[in-house]
């Protein structure tokens, strides 16, 4: 398969086909979504009182980004008052001429990179590479990927798609000789050469999990320590920042600090969860002697305010929405076409990004629900998805041809055997969660798809070619 | 984009101006309150915190004394056959005095030597700020004799800590950490080994940070 930047130009159709044809992706990810998801039930379950703690996540969520201005400039003025530098913007191309400037005072040539959302959304790789800057990715998983030149196919395990032989020859490709492919042998590889990037590099990038607005700390999560590597040994640190990305206080970070690993990898806790305040101190001998922060917009702002998507600023990036998604299942993360995949990217993407060049994907889903039920801070992405085939809809993408075509499908949707069929099916998809006695709560969702079917548009032929396969799974 | 215009668009669509203070919170910051109510005695917790970090990976080996520590450190570090051992600081803020181990490995002493240096330390030794029983925590703070690489960089980190430095929850060190004039640089939360599963979803144990993390811990009642 190819990767999504050559592929971000076909519909999500053709994107799906592509992937699915991918025998050794459509494994992969079954097995990855599984495990994660069902670690994810171990430790939610052993945890206890799982609901409790994510009426908080989301009120916490809610707060924040309902009183965003205030925190964000409390968080901005302690960043400031201890020595960090702050950068503003509204775009993806504001933020890379910051990032850019930033390093061309330094007349750095290389940087090294620890995993984040936030530079795939803004492009910065190409970039500075265009800029004849060297940038290596240090998140195993990246690095892989970057090896492969391809674009994440997972939040969280970005190289959910790769092979271990696949693994090897990249490797080799960079310099390694007598490679196995053995885990052991793969890592032990990977930590040589990146260890001496790290030690070599100007400048670090990190994105940024929190921002803590009473204390003006910059929180990032990761397992491998790449992140730490990533901002204590290049002396200049950037951390590239979605605007929304804060929290009012460190109470409100010990929530985020059990949701955010139990949903994403079903671990209890992150092995590192990293907090810097400002840049190395002056008897310190080590840590980045300068810092950065790039606050990106980026169409954010655009949600705040409107009462059917400011919800999906709470979002924490954990990823638990694609593990139970069938579709994402399905599919993997390429066949989105998106920087963020699975129901989040679909909710997110178009949101983002004005105009047509996603406004398939809310019709990447089944509206089974699963995907709120995972969320750890309860977004309604169901809802939202809903919301959104009705908004494009009303504001007239989708040319008038294409809706004619789809008069057919209306017919099918519209007889209750096939409505009872979707419903048959939402049923088998949620059955783990079934077993748990959460399937009725699924089924409120389902009262959205009803409110949609009665909408003039229904979903492309993108969705229906999905769908069948769907059905044999 | 300069900063005002910035916030001042995100106030506008809020409908909120800038400079407003935030809305009141009741009863939503932090943890439930089931969570932050509970307690346990000294020796729950050291079980505990055990019983987590050993399940990420760690190791932990626990003493009535320290001079039974000191010697089974020393043992260890033999067992290893160690070439290169790195430590914090004389100065640092060590839980126990393991300074006669530390000399007689000859450790390279952080605020002694250059920061790359440890980049080749195979066993990195320091102590440790708290730790914390419920999610089998080590808290490291940045200072002077107490540098990041200490624990980092090298491939096996040993940490020194007293029973008494453990916590139940992480709010404890959040509040512990608030009462201080400043806060460091960096703190690291660390709950194990360096791990990554981005290999077909098969564990890979340090590939940037120490492959073995070992508690040595003195039990006090
Ligand atoms: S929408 Fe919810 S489940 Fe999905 S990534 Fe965001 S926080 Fe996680």
């Amino acid at each position: 398969m190819k990767h999504a930047n050559s592929t971000s130009h076909l519909s999500v159709k053709e994107r799906a086909k592509n992937a699915v044809q991918d025998e050794f992706l459509r494994n992969a990810v079954r097995f990855t979504t599984d495990r994660l998801r069902n670690r994810k039930q171990a430790v939610t379950e052993s945890f206890g009182q799982w609901e409790v703690w994510r009426e908080r996540g989301e009120q916490i969520r809610a707060h924040t980004i309902a009183n965003l201005d205030a925190y964000l400039a409390q968080f901005i003025e302690r960043l400031e008052a201890v020595g960090v530098h702050v950068h503003f913007a509204v775009d993806s191309s504001e933020a890379t001429d910051a990032v850019l400037s930033i390093i061309q005072s330094k007349k750095a040539r290389k940087v090294v990179k620890s995993k984040s959302m936030v530079s795939e959304e803004i492009h910065i790789n190409q970039h500075l590479e265009a800029n004849g800057i060297t940038v290596v990715e240090t998140d195993l998983g990246e690095y892989i990927i970057q090896l492969a030149k391809e674009t994440p196919s997972h939040i969280i395990i970005p190289s959910i798609h790769k092979s271990r032989e696949q693994i090897r020859d990249l490797f080799e490709n960079a310099g390694a000789t007598q490679l196995t492919t053995e885990t052991r042998d793969l890592t032990a590889f990977a930590r040589r050469t990146l260890r001496s990037e790290f030690l070599s590099a100007e400048i670090g990038i990190t994105g940024c999990n929190f921002g803590i607005a009473e204390t003006g700390s910059v929180v990032l999560f990761t397992n491998e320590g790449n992140a730490d590597m990533v901002m204590n040994l290049p002396p200049t640190h950037i951390v590239l920042m979605g605007m929304e990305r804060i929290l009012p206080t460190l109470a409100d970070l010990e929530v985020m600090a059990h949701l955010l690993p139990k949903s994403a990898t079903g671990q209890n806790v992150i092995t590192y969860m990293s907090m810097l305040t400002g840049p190395k101190r002056s008897a310190d001998r080590d840590g980045a002697t300068e810092m950065h922060v790039v606050i990106l917009d980026n169409g954010r702002s655009r949600q705040l305010g409107d009462e059917q998507f400011q919800a999906v600023l709470h979002c924490i990036r954990c990823g638990a929405c694609l593990n139970v998604c069938p579709v994402y299942r399905h599919m993997g993360g390429h066949a989105y076409g998106s920087v963020y995949p699975g129901p989040i990217g679909a909710v997110l993407s178009p949101l983002l990004e004005k105009g047509e060049q996603y406004s398939d994907l809310p019709y990447a889903s089944s509206l089974c629900g699963a995907c709120f039920e995972a969320c750890p801070v309860r977004i309604p992405l169901h809802d939202m998805l809903v919301q959104h085939r009705q908004k494009l809809v009303a504001s007239g993408h989708g040319n008038p041809s294409e809706r004619m075509a789809f008069k057919g499908y209306e017919n099918i949707f519209a007889k209750p055997g096939r409505y009872r069929l979707s419903i048959k099916m939402a049923r088998k998809f949620l059955s783990p969660l079934a077993k748990e006695g959460k399937i009725r709560s699924s089924f409120g969702p389902l009262a959205g798809w009803t409110k949609s079917r009665d909408f003039p548009m229904l979903p492309k032929q993108s969705f229906r070619e999905i769908w069948p396969s769907l059905k044999r799974e | 984009m300069d900063k005002n215009h910035f916030l001042e668009n995100i106030a506008q669509r809020l409908g909120r101006s800038l400079g407003q203070p935030p809305h009141i919170r009741k009863e939503m910051a932090g943890v439930p309150e089931f969570w932050a109510e509970r307690s346990l005695t000294p020796r729950e917790c050291l079980e505990k915190w055990i019983e987590n970090f050993t399940s990420q990976g760690g190791e932990a080996k626990r003493f009535d004394s320290k001079q039974d520590l000191t010697e089974s450190l020393d043992c260890l570090l033999t067992e290893l056959s160690v070439q290169s051992v790195g430590a914090w600081g004389k100065t640092a803020a060590w839980p126990i005095d393991i300074e006669n181990i530390l000399d007689k490995w000859k450790a390279l002493r952080w605020d002694e030597t250059w920061p790359e240096k440890f980049s080749h330390v195979q066993v990195g030794i320091t102590g440790c700020f708290w730790a914390i029983a419920d999610t089998g925590t080590l808290v490291m703070k940045s200072g002077k004799a107490e540098g990041r690489g200490t624990h980092l960089m090298p491939q096996v980190h040993i940490v020194i800590l007293r029973s008494r430095q453990i916590c139940l929850r992480l709010g404890e060190v959040f509040s512990a950490l608030q009462q201080e004039a400043m806060l460091p640089a960096a703190v690291h939360f660390v709950s194990g080994p360096s791990r990554s599963s981005d290999i077909e979803n098969d564990l890979s144990i340090g590939v940037h940070g120490p492959a073995r993390v070992i508690a040595f811990i003195l039990q006090e009642d």
